[in-house]
């Protein structure tokens, strides 16, 4: 198989693989999480995920998707991002992560891109955050505690 | 446009790709899902052994809790799987649990129901014994095809 067409498989299976990871809820009485895939012609991010546990408010974050093949992870998982998409995703105003996708065991590891971390490449994932159900947990918690403390919507507008 | 999709489209849809992703652990030359509402989710190519390739067609069905030993199955569909003119293999997923079973609707029609409408098809529960014998059926290198999946 050419080169650019395993990096398509392993791709393709990556997108399934995360929307399975953050739907599972095999501890939990329903998903934490609903997403759509923006497609490759969004820049930057690749998916945006709702939360689906809270009345009324629909918090959201973003996330940025890389998917490998490379060996099994000991400490960390090996990704390849650049410093333009830490910077990128640095300007969103909202939670951004990026996941880290090992597809032939099909775990899915995140870090968060937040103010305060550097514009640098990110290119290791600690498998202390592959996100288990607990870590789901602590994520979906993580999101509902950012927007809790922020406006849900502006309060004027001039086309009104 | 609906406001949030249910959980019912969502496990739906978690079934969908478990299903996907067990036919490609399986070694699918493709995994296809037709394009229109064909009542086939996916259409499955495997190599035979031969330098040729087998088509399947494959239908899954969500549910969220664990299965028994039979799967109550609309009769249409049923006729739909076991009347085709390549095999079929009709997996049922749990997409809460993420375990997968499994039937190979026949020409030879399972019990109806009482409701007369659906019919009682026995399922097995897929480990990776069942799941290599699942890939040789699906190769057509198995007991029940024919050499070189010819048929």
């Amino acid at each position: 198989m050419k080169k650019r067409a395993l990096k398509d498989v392993i791709g393709k299976r990556g997108e399934n693989i995360v929307e399975l990871c953050l739907t599972e809820y095999a501890t939990f009485p329903a998903p934490l999480f609903d997403l759509t895939h923006l497609g490759d012609k969004w820049p930057v991010v690749d998916y945006y995920v709702e939360l689906t546990t809270v009345p009324g408010k629909r918090p959201f974050f973003f996330l940025q998707a890389k998917a490998t093949a490379a060996t099994n992870p000991k400490k960390s998982l090996a990704i390849s991002t650049s410093r333009d998409d830490v910077a990128a995703l640095l300007e969103i105003p909202a939670p951004t992560y990026i996941l880290g996708i090992h597809e032939p065991s099909k775990r899915v590891f995140i870090r968060s891109v937040h103010e305060g971390v550097g514009i640098k490449a990110i290119t290791r994932i600690p498998v202390g955050y592959e996100l288990t159900a607990n870590n789901l947990k602590i994520l979906h918690d993580e999101v509902v505690r950012f927007w809790r403390r922020r406006r849900h919507k502006p309060t004027y507008s001039v086309f009104l | 446009m609906n406001n949030t999709r249910s959980q019912a489209e969502i496990v739906g849809r978690r079934a969908e790709l478990l299903a996907e992703l067990f036919l490609q652990d399986l070694g699918a030359t493709f995994v296809s899902r037709p394009t229109d509402d064909s009542g086939i989710d996916f259409i499955v190519a495997f190599p035979n052994g031969q330098g040729g390739t087998n088509l399947s067609a494959v239908e899954v069905k969500a549910t969220e809790h664990p299965v028994g030993e039979f799967y109550a199955l609309d009769k249409k569909w049923y006729r739909r799987l076991a009347h085709s003119n390549v095999p079929s293999l009709l997996l049922v997923v749990d997409a809460k649990h993420n375990r997968l079973y499994h039937a190979w609707p026949s020409e030879a029609e399972p019990k109806l129901n009482s409701d007369i409408r659906s019919v009682r098809v026995r399922i097995a529960p897929i480990d990776e014994e069942v799941k290599e014998q699942i890939r040789e059926r699906l190769a057509g290198t198995d007991k029940h095809s024919p050499v070189g999946g010819s048929r």
